[in-house]
């Protein structure tokens, strides 16, 4: 276990390293920077001289590069080009959002897609099957942002249930707070169900023809119990493996429906980061979704060992 | 009302008939408990689906703004995204003078003002009493404090070139300013007026980009960035007379069209001055709940020639292209029919403003006969560098058929706004043609600038731009302006398209919001609800 966190960390350290030149690189390449973003039409020769001197923008790329990786070693994730505050009060604000929003969009597609993907597995060929399989590949064929835009006709501006986008913030009750993320949590959750659905239907169904699982069935266990007690569980990794691609997914690819659903999470912050050139603020972002990726995948690890006594005992 | 004869020199009324609203000021009772009471039952009844009629609701005293785009921090003095205007300017921000929503140039913190005969120097008579959100006083030692810094050497301000011709600044006594120039300067009044030129003072100056302090009836309670910004009234507001009718206000940036429409359809939304999507403004039209009022801005959408390149040096290949454009139609597909066609860089609010639409109207025989004179009697091929804005996406694919039809073949390259744009186009002027709104007022004179993107380089039209500027004479002045006009309509250092509407639309209660845009601007002072 402790190998295995230490050769986690030292992964961890060099993707991380890796992530941060490659991005900077990135930024580097970028035509036009955050003093020309700044100026607009209005972008004289000397104001954006002057502009890039207070910045720090004249300074060389290696300079520029130290003072940025030099700062986030010491817990400093810089100040932003365009808002003049710290990213990590900007990126604290974003997480807020962006973290609840795709944990509850995920704890949607799980209710809905494990079950339904068990079933689908138990009754393969037959009516349910077919039913579930037509919700994933519906589900799948419609893009989240557009579902986001039907939701908010429906719920927002015709029955006016439901906020139409925005976000209160969490001080204005945990409540407001959920009720502006339950639309959009659906818009993300739907496609998430739909190959979910899939990814279970097909994992419950190797396993079924597995020989434990006939013998569990010659041994008496009704079919129905013979999934839930051994195919499901031994489905479990393949299942959970999807889910952690998913999350960092949902965390990083949730602009589009951010973006209809106007809330300030962490997509809408790089992009917009982008657009104005704030490279501090876009480095800062993608180390943030790098070491987001990796930890997930870690714990996703982790959970093969509680899942897996197999796994353990070769340990 | 104030100073010298020649006080508003710098803009006589615009269009004319500017409609002015009655104010809804009488609506100051106070909050009674029965008010209160009525009001909760009635919010309790809607929200059970209860029709109530007339209801006992007070009007709101606060506003929730949308606007597309966020600003850039909130300092109009340090970057020129006009957002950064929209919300602090007149709220939180105020100049010496102002631009009222007519366009007219007003007084402000300088109550009235003198100008020496040979227009050199300004001796402004200040506000009294007037201090800043933060409690510092303001004086002729802060709006000294307030000009040296833009105009100083290392000054980042946008508009840094409106002081070029100052040459001294002076705080005479706690309430005299006296400015002095090397030439005259007849727009100085007007500049003073912009979001660039606003009074701050030392103690915050620096800080103002996320803590503005500034001498406005509203102070800012709290930006959360990227979602909404708010502003709370300013309770040691020095102008009586001019006191919001508001406690408080919200902008919301919501930069997705549906979003917007959805936003306000919900009631997350009560007002967007600056609605972003023609296509549906049609459908807020025509539902009662809201007001829409199509009004003018400042907005230029030109397609920029790069005149220092072959065949576009040309000035019968320029010609050629401009009568390819019909400028109706135009408008029609790329702006929903809302928008002004223009003939030159000139809106119809700013002075002395000649419709010259007909110099190169819509042609396509003529412009082949052109471009056959020129040597291209089989057209050529052309870039056009276009921003992703839907207005600018739109227009270059009506601009690639039109100019198809004149045997031009126009390719449209995605250049991204403003980073990228401004590095190959303005910066390096590493292009073809391009197509980009201008937004500030009254900016003419950018075809004069030397090396500005145009690469348009005439004697005569910067002797024009020249007298218009320092020209102490009205007349002369409006006449110098009108030359200007003419010459870029007859040139074409650009393709002069047409003039953005100001797509307004909020909640039908509400009074006082600009219609019209002769500055980018949000001004809530006297917005109020009526019963």
């Amino acid at each position: 276990m402790a190998a295995l966190v230490a050769g986690r960390l030292a992964g961890l350290l060099l993707t991380l390293f890796l992530v941060s030149v490659a991005v900077f690189a990135a930024m580097e390449m970028l035509p036009g920077d955050t003093a020309s973003a700044r100026l607009g039409t209005q972008a004289t020769p000397e104001a954006l001289a002057a502009l890039r001197a207070e910045l720090g923008l004249d300074r060389s790329a290696l300079q520029r590069y130290l003072g940025w990786i030099g700062g986030v070693l010491t817990g400093d994730l810089g100040t932003s080009f365009t808002y003049g505050v710290p990213v990590a009060k900007l990126v604290a604000d974003r997480l807020a959002v962006t973290l609840p929003l795709a944990g509850l969009a995920l704890v949607l597609a799980v209710m809905v897609a494990l079950p339904l993907g068990t079933l689908a597995a138990a009754r393969a060929d037959r009516a349910p099957d077919a039913a579930a399989a037509l919700f994933a590949q519906g589900a799948l064929a419609l893009p989240n942002f557009w579902i986001g835009l039907l939701l908010i006709l429906v719920f927002a501006t015709t029955l006016h249930w439901m906020p139409a986008g925005g976000f209160p913030g969490w001080e204005a009750g945990i409540g407001a707070g959920l009720k502006a993320l339950v639309m959009p949590a659906v818009a993300l959750a739907l496609p998430q169900a739909g190959v979910l659905t899939r990814v279970t239907r097909s994992a419950v169904l190797d396993m079924v023809n597995e020989d434990f699982v006939r013998l569990a069935r010659a041994k008496g266990l009704t079919r129905r119990r013979a999934i839930l007690r051994h195919a499901l569980p031994n489905a479990l990794p393949t299942i959970l493996t999807v889910l952690g691609f998913q999350f960092t997914f949902l965390v990083a690819g949730a602009v589009l429906v951010e973006n209809v659903f106007n809330l300030p999470g962490l997509g809408s912050l790089a992009r917009q980061a982008l657009v104005q050139r704030d490279v501090v603020v876009i480095q800062d972002v993608v180390l943030i979704f790098a070491a987001l990726t990796i930890l997930v995948n870690f714990i996703v690890d982790l959970s093969y060992l509680v899942l897996d006594p197999r796994l353990r005992a070769r340990r | 009302m104030c100073g010298a004869a020649k006080s508003f020199a710098a803009h006589p009324a615009r269009h004319g008939a500017g409609f002015r609203h009655l104010d809804g000021d009488t609506m100051q009772n106070p909050l009674t408990r029965l008010a209160r009471f009525g009001r909760a039952t009635a919010a309790a009844l809607a929200l059970l689906g209860v029709g109530t009629g007339a209801t006992l609701a007070e009007p709101r005293s606060d506003i929730v703004v949308g606007m597309a785009i966020e600003p850039a921090g909130l300092d109009p003095t340090a970057a020129a995204p006009v957002a950064i205007g929209q919300v602090v300017w007149q709220n939180v921000f105020e100049g010496l003078t102002r631009i009222d929503g007519e366009g007219r140039v007003q007084p402000q913190l300088a109550k009235s003002w003198t100008i020496s005969p040979d227009g050199l120097v300004y001796t402004f008579d200040l506000a009294e009493n007037v201090t800043f959100s933060n409690g510092a006083p303001f004086d002729a030692g802060t709006a000294k404090f307030s000009l040296d810094r833009m105009r100083a050497a290392d000054s980042t301000n946008p508009q840094k070139q409106f002081l070029a011709n100052v040459v001294s600044t002076e705080a005479r006594d706690p309430r005299t300013l006296v400015v002095t120039l090397s030439k005259p300067a007849a727009n100085l009044l007007f500049w003073l007026a912009w979001p660039a030129s606003v009074m701050v003072e030392p103690g915050s100056a620096a800080t103002n980009r996320t803590q503005p302090v500034g001498t406005g009836p509203f102070k800012l309670g709290e930006w959360r960035q990227g979602d909404r910004l708010t502003l709370v009234r300013n309770e040691t507001y020095w102008n009586a007379a001019d006191a919001p009718k508001l406690d408080g206000a919200t902008f919301r940036f919501i930069a997705d069209p549906q979003a917007q429409a959805a936003a306000l359809q919900s009631g997350g939304v009560d007002a967007f001055p600056e609605f972003g999507a023609p296509e549906l403004y049609a459908g807020l039209e025509t539902n009662d709940r809201f007001e829409t009022v199509v009004g003018v801005t400042e907005l230029k959408v030109v397609a920029g020639l790069n005149n220092r390149i072959k065949p576009l040096d040309d000035p019968r290949v320029r010609q050629a292209l401009m009568m390819a454009i019909d400028r109706a139609s135009l408008v029609e597909g790329a702006y929903s029919g809302y928008g002004t066609p223009i003939g030159s860089h000139y809106t119809p609010n700013d002075p002395g403003f000649r419709d010259l639409t007909a110099v190169h109207a819509y042609d396509p025989d003529k412009a082949r006969a052109l471009l056959a004179q020129a040597g291209y009697p089989d057209g050529f091929a052309l870039s056009i560098k276009t921003p992703q804005m839907a207005y600018a996406t739109r227009s270059a694919e009506i601009l690639q058929a039109m100019l198809a039809e004149i045997g031009v073949t126009l390719t449209i390259v995605p250049t991204e706004f403003p980073a990228a744009w401004v590095d190959q186009v303005l910066t390096r002027h590493d292009f073809e043609m391009t197509i980009v709104a201008h937004a500030e007022p009254l900016d003419i004179a950018i075809y004069g600038r030397d090396n500005y993107y145009f690469g348009y380089d005439d004697a005569e039209f910067k002797a024009a731009i020249a007298a218009a500027e320092t020209s102490l004479d009205e007349e002369k002045r409006l006449e110098a302006y009108g030359t200007a006009q003419e010459i870029l309509a007859r040139d074409v250092p650009a393709l002069f398209l047409f003039v953005m509407p100001k797509l307004g639309v909020w909640d039908a209660r509400i009074e006082g919001l600009w219609h019209d845009e002769p500055i980018p601007a949000n001004d809530l002072t006297s917005v109020s609800w009526r019963e």
